[in-house]
C-alpha cells in the first residue's frame, strides 16, 4: 500500500510540476511577442488589453489543471487509505482467535 | 589443457547435471523461487532516476537497503537468519547490483525454478553463503556505501555462525558502492572489514562512466541556450538521480561532491580513496566487440562502462592505484551479461578458491 501511495504522490507531483513548467514556457514565449508588439505605438494600448486579459485565462487554465491534480490526488489518498483500513480490519479478523 | 578451460569443461558439465536434477534432490532446490516481478524492477527503476528526490519526499516507493532472500527484506536477527539459512557457513559472500536494477540482475539460468547465480554457484562450489543487496541507486555512492557498511556490520552480528571470510562482488555502480563501504568500514573501525579477503569488480566505471559525462555537456549546451524549451529539456536532464551524477568520475566519498554544483561542467572533484590492502582486488570488464584492442572496444567498452575504466586503469593522480594481473576482460560482452554469465563465473570462482 505504501508503494501504492507514493507511485500516487509521484504522479501527482509531475502533473503538478510539468503544469508549472507549461505554463512558464508559455508565459515566456507570449511575453516575447507581446514585447514585440507593444514596441509599436499604434498597437500599444490594444496589446496591453490583449495581454492583460491573456495572461489571466492562462493563469486561470492552468491554476484549474493544478486544482483538479490535487484534488484527484486527494480523491485516490482518501480511496487508498479507505482500501487500507479495510485491508487492516480484514487481516485483524482472520488472525483473532475464535 | 589449459587449467582454465578444463574448469570452463567442467563448470558446462555441472550446469548440465544441474539441469537433470533427480528426485532424490533437496526441496530447497526444487521449490520455485520467488525472484523480483516487473513491478520490484520498474520500482527499481525509479529509485535509479529519481532515488533521491524520493527519499527527500519520504516517498512510498523508495527502497530502503536490506538484504533480499526471495524476493523479500532480510530481518536481521540470529534466529531468523538461522531459520531462513540452513546451510549457512562461515564464509559469506554479498552481491551488490548497479544502477536501477534489482537483485534478479545476477539470475542467469533456471533449473526446475531454482535461479542460479553467482552467490549460489559459490554457495555449492566453495561453501560460501550467499546474500544479495538491493537499494535506492539513486542516493549518492557515499550514502550507500555509509548504510552498506553498517548493514555489513549488522549482518555480521546477527550471523549464526562466526564469519571468518567475506567476499563482496559487485555490477557496475555496485562496485563503486564496495569501495565507498570498504572505506568507511575501515574509518568507523568496523569489525567486518577485517573479514573481508576478496572484492570483485564487475564492470564498475572506476574512471566515470562516458554516457554520464554526456548527459553532463547536453544539460549545460541546453542551458546556454537562451530559449524556453531547451531550457526545460537541460531542466528535465538534471533531474538524474546524485547516483547517476556520481558516476560521472566515480565519486565514492562524500567529500568528492559535498558543497559542490552537481551540474558544472566536467569538472572532478574526486579525491583519492586508496583500496584496502589486506583485500584482494579483482577486476571483469567487458568489451562489445570481439577483439578487445579494436578501437570501438576501447572507447565504448561494453557499451556503458569504458575498457580502461572497469580495468581500473589510473587516469590521474586521485585514482587509487589498481594491482595489475587481477583483470579479466571478457571480449564480445556487454555491460548486463557480465553479471550473469557462465565464463565469467569461472573466472571467479578461480580467484576465490
Amino acid at each position: 500500500m505504501e508503494k501504492l501511495k507514493g507511485a500516487k504522490d509521484l504522479l501527482q507531483e509531475m502533473v503538478e510540476k510539468g503544469t508549472t513548467a507549461v505554463e512558464d514556457i508559455h508565459k515566456e514565449t507570449a511575453d516575447r511577442y507581446f514585447n514585440v508588439l507593444e514596441e509599436v505605438p499604434l498597437f500599444q494600448v490594444p496589446v496591453k488589453g490583449v495581454r492583460l486579459v491573456h495572461d489571466a485565462i492562462a493563469s486561470n487554465v492552468y491554476d484549474v489543471i493544478r486544482l483538479v491534480n490535487r484534488g484527484v490526488g486527494m480523491a485516490a489518498g482518501a480511496a487508498l487509505d479507505g482500501l487500507d483500513r479495510s485491508e487492516n480490519k480484514n487481516k485483524a479478523a482472520a488472525t483473532k482467535p475464535e | 589443457m589449459d587449467p582454465i578451460k578444463e574448469s570452463e569443461n567442467q563448470m558446462k558439465k555441472h550446469l548440465e547435471e544441474k539441469q537433470q536434477l533427480s528426485e532424490a534432490e533437496s526441496v530447497e532446490k526444487q521449490r520455485p523461487q520467488k525472484s523480483p516481478g516487473w513491478i520490484d524492477k520498474a520500482i527499481s527503476a525509479v529509485n535509479g532516476v529519481v532515488g533521491d528526490y524520493l527519499k527527500e519526499k519520504n516517498n512510498g516507493l523508495e527502497i530502503q537497503m536490506a538484504f533480499y532472500h526471495e524476493n523479500q527484506p532480510l530481518c536481521l536477527e540470529k534466529a531468523s537468519l538461522k531459520k531462513m539459512f540452513p546451510r549457512a557457513t562461515q564464509k559469506i559472500c554479498v552481491l551488490v547490483h548497479g544502477l536501477a536494477c534489482t537483485e534478479s540482475i545476477w539470475q542467469f539460468s533456471t533449473v526446475d525454478g531454482t535461479h542460479l547465480t553467482y552467490g549460489s554457484l559459490l554457495q555449492e562450489d566453495l561453501g560460501f553463503t550467499p546474500f544479495y543487496l538491493r537499494y535506492n541507486t539513486g542516493l549518492h555512492i557515499s550514502d550507500n556505501g555509509g548504510f552498506f557498511a553498517d548493514l555489513m556490520q549488522s549482518l555480521v552480528e546477527s550471523y549464526p555462525k562466526k564469519v571468518r571470510e567475506i567476499i563482496l562482488i559487485g555490477h557496475s555502480m555496485g562496485g563503486l558502492v564496495i569501495r565507498s563501504a570498504c572505506r568507511v568500514g575501515k574509518e568507523r573501525q568496523q569489525p567486518w572489514i577485517d573479514r573481508v579477503g576478496r572484492a570483485i569488480y564487475i564492470g564498475s566505471p572506476h574512471s566515470g562512466a562516458p554516457l554520464e559525462k554526456i548527459g553532463n555537456i547536453a544539460s549545460y549546451i541546453l542551458h546556454g541556450i537562451n530559449e524556453p524549451y531547451t531550457r526545460l529539456a537541460g531542466n528535465v536532464i538534471n533531474l538524474r538521480s546524485s547516483g547517476i551524477k556520481d558516476l560521472r568520475y566515480a565519486n565514492v566519498a562524500k567529500h568528492d561532491w559535498h558543497g559542490f554544483d552537481p551540474d558544472e561542467l566536467l569538472k572532478s572533484r574526486k579525491t583519492k580513496t586508496p583500496l584496502e590492502h589486506h583485500i584482494a582486488h579483482y577486476f571483469v570488464a567487458g568489451a562489445i566487440m570481439k577483439d578487445e584492442k579494436n578501437w570501438i572496444s576501447s572507447i565504448i567498452g561494453d557499451s556503458l562502462v569504458g575498457l580502461s575504466s572497469a580495468k581500473g586503469q589510473a587516469e590521474t593522480e586521485n585514482s587509487p592505484v589498481f594491482p595489475d594481473g587481477n583483470v579479466r576482460v571478457f571480449p564480445g560482452f556487454h555491460h548486463n551479461r557480465l553479471a550473469y554469465d557462465p565464463d565469467v563465473y569461472q573466472q571467479i570462482r578461480h580467484w576465490c578458491a
